[in-house]
């Protein structure tokens, strides 16, 4: 505030700078400033004293904006206003079921292929499957890697898809209870931040595994129809395992 | 953090401290500033628009006298409504001061 030498230019940027931010009642408040200068003038303070106390011109505008209430004064709201809002809340929910448990469909298809791929893995490798007609003769190491490399992928998007359900059922089975809780209640506590939640790196870790197994399935796949072609034009589980 | 600690305290307190001020008698508003920066260690430029957001909610009222010189005087009153939430911040200050110096001293 090195250029604001003396009240009247401290003033006069301050009235600017309200009327910038569309503060009512700036005569006011500008009142407010100018019987701070006669005071601290009649107690000996020169003009750049005065000033050098006071907060730069922008911040002191910026403080009078009215922003969400803050003050001691919280009113619980009546009771017909909390019931509103919470039946609000649930007509939202309701809403939002049939997206969530599509999201919640998908999560669960990817775990049950992350069940049946390692599965099918274990049983390229198992002679005289109990599934039947899935045999392989005499696995050369080019058709055991892909055995074990969906055993792992299968394995890893299973724990990553599993998790990320429980993880997500959590936050969705706490958000409801605290926050229709907290509506009804009408108290301006956040009760949420009072329950331990799953960290954003962890949820991120979580995703990325789930989509690197999905990457390592389909490259899977991709190698198991290769190793069709090169064998014998395609894939027959129909041999018997032969030492 | 430490600043931002010490920061939020008191501005949590201000206007508990500015209400039980203005309960015990009529101020004008840099007698009320002064005070208040002085003994909070703050700066007298934030007090004023602390009390205007008090005015603006109800809480204290003012008036303009004329001073015998300088421009007039804006003087403070609390409200009815000021006097309910001093009384129930009061309290809930105790209960604060009593719960963080249990803190404290564990």
């Amino acid at each position: 505030m090195k250029d604001i030498q003396t009240k009247e230019q401290y003033l006069s940027r301050l009235r600017a700078a309200l009327k910038h931010r569309k503060i009512d009642d700036i005569d006011d408040i500008i009142l407010d400033y100018e019987d701070y200068f006669a005071q601290t003038a009649a107690k000996g303070y020169d003009a750049a004293e005065s000033i050098r106390r006071l907060p730069a011109v922008d911040m002191l505008a910026k403080s009078y904006l009215h922003e969400a209430p803050d003050t001691l004064d919280t009113e619980k709201p009546s009771l017909v206003t909390r019931s509103a809002k919470l039946i609000g809340a649930l007509l939202g929910d309701i809403l939002l079921l049939p997206i969530v448990t599509l999201a919640g469909a998908l999560l669960v298809c990817i775990a049950a292929m992350g069940i049946l791929l390692p599965i099918a893995g274990v049983c390229m490798l198992l002679p005289h499957s109990w599934l039947g007609t899935i045999n392989v003769t005499h696995p050369p190491l080019v058709q055991l890697l892909p055995a074990v490399g969906l055993l792992i992928a299968g394995g890893i998007a299973t724990l990553g898809a599993v998790a990320i359900v429980v993880e997500r059922s959590y936050a969705v089975l706490r958000r409801s209870l605290f926050y229709h809780y907290h509506i009804y209640s009408g108290r301006s506590v956040n009760h949420l931040k009072f329950v331990p939640s799953i960290s954003k790196h962890t949820r991120r870790l979580l995703f990325k595994v789930v989509l690197y197994s999905g990457v390592a399935i389909a490259t899977q796949l991709v190698l198991l129809s290769i190793i069709s072609l090169i064998t014998d034009g395609s894939i027959h589980f129909t041999s018997t395992w032969r030492n | 953090m430490q600043n931002d600690l010490s920061v939020q305290m008191k501005k949590g307190l201000l206007e508990l401290c500015a209400l039980a001020l203005v309960a015990k008698r009529e101020r004008y508003g840099y007698e009320l500033a002064e005070v208040l920066a002085e003994k909070t260690d703050s700066s007298i430029g934030t007090i004023y628009p602390i009390l205007r957001k008090m005015k603006d909610a109800g809480l204290l009222t003012t008036q303009l006298s004329e001073a015998s010189s300088g421009p007039p005087r804006k003087y403070y009153y609390i409200t009815d409504q000021g006097h309910k939430v001093l009384e129930r911040e009061t309290a809930n200050w105790h209960r604060l001061r009593r719960a963080v110096n249990t803190f404290i001293q564990e």
